[in-house]
């Protein structure tokens, strides 16, 4: 599945964008892909921007990461919004584990393209 | 004419975008609502042909407002009023999203077959008429444009 990653961040090498696409590689069934016109699959932090990816193209899948604690809140908010309007299209997972859920790296190494 | 032409979803404005081209009208194409009100002060327009229903964008949102991002929202009644006060001459809603598959357009029924005047503007509001492209249905704007000027009556 041709995977495009794209995280915000406020650092300049944006460390956690690489590491996501670092973890993603190493899925046999995610190949990475430089944008996200070419993507099947988009993995962002941002729910706005999420959005924006599906209504450019109305077969692409998005996974929302999102950051614990404050820093993430609003994007946890708006990506849970966006996983009830689109339930066979967007994913959420925290970048660390929280109340149980199955966190993004454990999950990015075993993702099928399934979305349920 | 020259036309602004919004709807979020991707198909309806690859296809209404060519055909309005190919009848020769210049077109103007928004995927976000949130832009609408800053093109249609810069620019004008003779026509606009809107979606009704839209996911619901991060405009002004914080807090639990952003539990309504991506929701499905009736934005097409308040754009419609928008562009008419602005000056658009023609303005017309179309929905393909069926009567009983949302309450919006469930009271598209009640709007559809009436030309409203905002402003000295016309507007309409419809059931979307649909063809067929390469298998895929899509909303034929050039027919809602058609219905909106007048040159032919809504099916309704």
């Amino acid at each position: 599945m041709k995977t495009f990653v794209s995280i915000k961040s406020p650092e300049s090498t944006n460390p956690v964008e690489s590491a996501i696409k670092a973890v993603a590689a190493t899925n046999p069934k995610l190949e990475i892909v430089g944008t996200a016109e070419e993507a099947e699959f988009i993995i962002t932090n941002e729910a706005r921007q999420a959005l924006g990816f599906l209504k450019d193209d109305e077969d692409v899948k998005v996974l929302v990461a999102t950051f614990p604690g404050r820093q993430g809140e609003s994007d946890r908010r708006g990506a849970e919004s966006l996983a009830k309007a689109y339930p066979s299209r967007v994913l959420t997972r925290p970048m660390m584990a929280s109340n149980g859920e199955e966190e993004l790296v454990p999950f990015l190494l075993t993702f099928t393209g399934d979305m349920q | 004419m020259k036309i602004l032409l919004v709807d979020d979803s991707k198909k309806h404005r690859t296809a209404g975008l060519a055909d309005l081209m190919a009848l020769g009208h210049e077109v103007v194409v928004l995927r976000d609502y949130s832009d609408v009100r800053m093109v249609v002060r810069q620019e004008h327009f003779d026509a606009a042909l809107l979606d009704l229903l839209m996911p619901a964008e991060g405009m002004m949102l914080g807090g639990e407002g952003l539990s309504h991002l991506g929701q499905p929202l009736a934005v097409g009644y308040p754009l419609a009023v928008l562009l008419a006060t602005e000056g658009v001459r023609y303005v017309a809603v179309a929905t393909d999203t069926g009567h009983h598959d949302h309450p919006a357009s469930a009271l598209m029924d009640w709007m559809s077959g009436t030309e409203f005047n905002v402003n000295g503007n016309r507007v309409r509001f419809m059931h979307a008429p649909m063809k067929q492209i390469d298998g895929v249905w899509v909303k034929d704007w050039p027919e809602v444009l058609r219905r909106l000027l007048g040159l032919k009556e809504d099916a309704e």
